[in-house]
This record gives structure tokens, sequence and C-alpha cells, in this order.
């Protein structure tokens, strides 16, 4: 579409050459969005033929060709270099949440679930006597009838 | 750019559609049910001052593990069950932390007593006290088989 607008914009500059000029006057007359968009620019170039000062206007022009031109044959290895790290630090992170996820779900699978623990918090203010040894004692009928 | 995504992706969708396989080679480990009634006596177990049942499940051979918290110690009770005969075999392991008077103390202890399912048991964290004598805690408990409701 990028393409389309430079191409309408140069064509309206009578910069596009036949026959590719009949192509373009073609598709405006075809394409309702080619047509809409070459309106636009007739618009926006009428306007500035209106200026006052067309010389600066051109100097203008000539100003961003050149500096479209500068930034087209300026090398862009370290604005991929970038992008490539960021891709591949995504990518590993992803990876190893995934991995170390696995792993921690096939951790519980293989062992069981992990111990299982239970909260009781006692009434405030008790305390126990810290008396004696701990007792594990098996109720039997006759335990269970004197205790 | 697009490649090393697409490649992250497509290996976590491969290890996330292996996973659930590895999962059902595995035999399920036997559960049994516990009742666990922590409570406050005075003197008798019929005195009962506070209590907290809980109905709980464990894993066989599996600690299920009590954390009580007073207002002077830390109690943490490990509870295990193994098979034994056609019973059980319960592995009560116990660690105390407490303080008094200023000192910090700590005490650890594991015993050990075989039963049948529905045997009551009686677990004195701090030993049994003289009859007729003070408050202490006691950690009533039982084993059952699982039942699949849990």
């Amino acid at each position: 579409m990028k393409t389309d607008h430079f191409l309408i914009s140069a064509h309206v500059d009578h910069e596009v050459e036949p026959p590719w000029d009949q192509v373009v006057e073609q598709k405006i007359a075809t394409d309702p969005q080619w047509k809409e968009e070459w309106e636009r620019q007739k618009f926006i170039h009428e306007k500035l033929a209106q200026l006052a000062d067309p010389e600066s206007l051109e100097k203008a022009r000539e100003t961003v060709r050149l500096r479209l031109e500068a930034l087209r044959s300026t090398p862009r290895a370290s604005r991929h270099f970038d992008l490539n790290w960021v891709g591949l630090a995504a990518a590993a992170a992803v990876f190893g949440l995934v991995v170390g996820g696995f792993g921690f779900w096939l951790g519980r699978q293989t062992t069981g679930a992990s111990v299982a623990e239970v909260h009781v918090q006692l009434p405030s203010g008790y305390t126990v006597p810290l008396n004696g040894n701990s007792q594990l004692i098996k109720m039997t009928s006759f335990e269970g009838g004197n205790r | 750019m697009a490649r090393p995504r697409w490649g992250a992706l497509l290996l976590s969708l491969t290890v996330l559609g292996l996973a659930p396989l590895t999962a059902q080679d595995l035999p399920a480990m036997p559960k049994v049910d516990i009742s666990l009634v922590p409570q406050v006596i005075q003197g008798d177990i019929s005195k009962v001052l506070w209590q907290d049942p809980r109905s709980l499940s464990a894993t066989l051979g599996k600690p299920l593990v009590v954390s009580l918290d007073g207002e002077n110690f830390r109690l943490r009770v490990s509870m295990t069950v193994y098979p034994h005969k056609k019973g059980y075999f319960l592995v009560v392991q116990q660690e105390v932390a407490s303080r008094s008077q200023g000192a910090e103390g700590f005490r650890s202890s594991v015993q050990s007593v075989a039963c049948t399912p529905g045997d009551k048991l009686l677990f004195y964290p701090f030993g049994q006290a003289v009859p007729g004598g003070a408050e202490e805690l006691v950690l009533e408990i039982s084993v059952q088989p699982h039942e699949a409701h849990h």
C-alpha cells in the first residue's frame, strides 16, 4: 500500500513515465482506493504549489529526498542484530519456562505430591506446660475405659 | 526473526503433548484417610477444652505434616503411614521449638506404632500430665482405608 502511495504521488508529479503512467491512470479509474489516494495527493500537491515560495518547497523536498537516500544506504545490521537478540532471548525465556514447568510437573508426578501440610492454630493465649517427652499410645478398650 | 519463535512454540507444543502420555504410564500411589483431632484436654480425655477435628488423606509412605502454633511453642508433627500386614504402621516424628522464661529450646522425637484400620491412637507431644493435672495437648489419630469421595 505504501508503494502504491509513492507511485500515485509520483504520478501526480508527472514522474511516472509511459507506458506505466497509463497503467496508473487505469488503476485510478477502476480502483476506488487508488482514486481516493490520487485525489488526496492531488489536493496536497495543489496546496503545496500555491505556497508563496515554491523554491523553498523544492529545497525542502530535496532535503527529504537526500535524507531518505541516506537512511536507505545506512547499513541496518546493528538494528537487525538487536532485534534478533530480543527474539532469541524471548524464545529462550519461553523455552526455559516450558521445560522448567514440565520438569516441575514431572517431578511432582513421579515422586507423588509434595509433603502435605496442615496448619492448626491453637487458641490464643493458650500455653502448654512443656514437660515430659512425647508419647504415642494405641487405645485399647481397657485404656479407653480408664482414661 | 520469526524462526526462533516458531521453533520454541513447536518445541513447547511437542513437550506439552508428550507430557500426559508420561503421566498415564505411572500407577497411582495408594492413599489412606486420616482422622486427626488436635485437642486440649484437662486431666481426662473426656474433658475437652478445645478441639479442631480434621479429615485428611495421605499417600502411603508420604508424610503428612501438621503444624501447631501455640503461645510459647511451634510444634511440627509428621505422620507417615506404611502398609503393615493387614493394617498400618504409623511413624510419628515431632519437632518442637519452644520458649519458656526467655530461654529457647528445641526437641525432636520419632515414635511408631502398628495399628489396624479404625484404631484410636493418641499422641501427646509434650507427654501425659499427671491425673487431675494441668491442661495438655493431645492429637487423636485414626487411620482408615481411603474412600474415593475424599
